[in-house]
């Protein structure tokens, strides 16, 4: 796991937001972290934005009931994490289509801007919940108990898929080092 | 002969590690400081499904013409509609999403590369599409689609209207005179018919229809008809009560307006037209040059002082926007009939 020098620690994080359930305090708190979670994910900033903005939308008008929650950040990620899975399906297969129809060359290229496009690229194309505990895990230094309450699977389960993850990261990314 | 087989070998565990490591650094890096958070929900995604559905009709053998504008009127809380009706000349009216069923849209495929901007402009949002064709030169075109549910107002819009006196309009199915006739209107002297035209074809018009009581839609002669241009659109959003009047695209003035549907029925959202006005003279009593239309939505709204209102001023199938006096004297002064107008919640 990547270590966050100076970061504050996800127990501390949800121990503030208990004690202080205020919508504005969580959206401050979570903006940042959600932004970077998407933004592996769908491989844009600007789209990562949104979709945590639709997030927080949906969290703000249920806010009454969310804010009774023991971890309404979980809900926050978990919101995160399916809106930037339906959308990278979407442009998979928006791509797909037009690429059927209209020539390649005439395709605008999305910008994909990163200090490593092999490793974004590589983690677009793993499975969904093997990103989904991926980003989890090195992005937002969850623990895998963390990743089990957000994800609603076993502790089990998410090493398993971390595991996996990171072992077809590597073969993708050795394949791409190839000639 | 020879062959070698060439095994990859994955990546170390801590290059992948240090790879990881740089990749959050770099997303540590980033600024990504929270703005100030507005329950109102951003339209920047929808740019890509417009630059997609555009991509689609020209795919379809449809010609956009460069720098074309048109005003999309989205709902606040949810998404631009993935549905795309296009429809092109010789081709029936094709429904196609962004993932079913592409190979029933009609036409060939054409080398173009779409740029779409957009910007939003209280409840509209202005897209501007320019389309390059495979040589890198503009391509022309003519806007001929729509998203369902009608969410798109094109920035001019022709109307067709039929005030001869007497005179008997023929509304066929298909546009042809050897289709079936599927509805006769006549006009009875004084009622004017108005109404907007959905698609055209060579002397034919593909309109809308009274009654409610068949097909909301068909085609008439274009030599029946007298066809205008008409600047103006309305856009109303039910949840604020307002109503937007364009001109040519341009959002010109706002008023606070009720639409209240007829009895047992919801307006809903879509595109509607003004089917009639009333007007009333200061000296004489209200003069009804109305007729209301229904479909499955309100297909005509009537516009209605609020201070006209009671009995003998029902309208038996049509919606009725009211606004104060002073506004309504405003809008009728202004928009003619036949005028788009777009409920949106």
């Amino acid at each position: 796991m990547v270590a966050g020098p100076g970061r504050e620690s996800k127990v501390e994080r949800v121990r503030h937001l208990d004690s202080e359930p205020h919508f504005n305090r969580v959206y401050r708190s979570e903006y940042s972290r959600l932004v970077r979670l998407a933004t592996i994910l769908v491989g844009r900033r600007d789209v990562a934005e949104e979709l945590v903005q639709e997030t927080f939308l949906d969290a703000h008008r249920k806010w009454s009931r969310l804010h009774s929650y023991d971890r309404p950040d979980a809900w926050l990620r978990r919101g995160v994490l399916q809106r930037s899975m339906r959308h990278r399906g979407r442009v998979q297969k928006e791509s797909a289509l037009i690429a059927r129809l209209v020539p390649a060359r005439w395709i605008a290229a999305e910008s994909w801007a990163t200090v490593d496009p092999a490793l974004f690229a590589s983690i677009s194309r793993l499975p969904r919940r093997q990103a989904q505990v991926l980003v989890l895990v090195v992005i937002d230094d969850c623990s895998f108990a963390e990743v089990a309450t957000i994800l609603k699977c076993s502790e089990e389960t998410a090493r398993t898929h971390y595991r996996r993850a990171r072992t077809r990261l590597r073969g993708e990314l050795a394949s791409r080092q190839e000639p | 002969m020879t062959m070698s087989i060439r095994q990859q070998s994955p990546i170390s565990d801590d290059e992948l590690t240090q790879r990881l490591a740089t990749l959050r650094l770099d997303l540590d890096r980033a600024d990504v400081r929270p703005p100030d958070f507005v329950p109102v929900q951003r339209r920047r995604r929808g740019a890509s499904r417009i630059a997609t559905a555009v991509a689609l009709m020209a795919a379809a053998g449809l010609t956009l013409v460069q720098g074309e504008q048109i005003l999309v009127a989205h709902r606040r809380a949810g998404p631009l509609s993935d549905t795309i009706v296009v429809s092109s000349p010789g081709a029936s009216r094709s429904r196609a999403t962004n993932a079913k069923s592409p190979t029933t849209l009609p036409g060939g495929v054409a080398g173009v590369s779409v740029t779409v901007a957009s910007r939003v402009d209280g409840p509209l949002t202005r897209m501007t599409f320019v389309l390059k064709a495979s040589n890198g030169r503009p391509t022309p075109v003519q806007v001929n689609a729509a998203w369902a549910p009608c969410e798109i107002i094109s920035t001019t819009v022709s109307s067709v209207s039929n005030s001869a006196l007497g005179s008997k309009v023929e509304v066929r199915s298909t546009p042809s005179m050897t289709a079936n006739v599927s509805e006769t209107i006549t006009i009875d002297g004084w009622q004017n018919i108005v109404t907007l035209v959905m698609d055209q074809q060579k002397d034919w018009l593909r309109v809308g229809l009274p009654g409610g009581s068949k097909a909301a839609y068909g085609w008439v002669r274009t030599s029946d008809f007298h066809t205008f241009t008409n600047a103006y659109s309305l856009v109303y959003e039910s949840g604020k009560q307002r109503l937007t009047t364009c001109k040519d695209g341009e959002p010109i003035r706002h008023d606070a307006t009720t639409l209240e549907a007829p009895r047992g029925t919801s307006p809903g959202v879509g595109l509607v037209y003004l089917g009639g006005l009333v007007r009333r003279s200061p000296q004489d009593t209200p003069m009804f040059l109305t007729k209301s239309w229904s479909s499955s939505f309100v297909d005509s709204v009537d516009l209605l002082d609020p201070t006209e209102k009671g009995p003998g001023i029902r309208l038996p199938s049509g919606a009725v926007l009211h606004m104060s006096r002073a506004p309504m004297n405003a809008l009728i002064d202004t928009v003619p009939l036949g005028t788009p107008l777009t409920i949106v919640k």
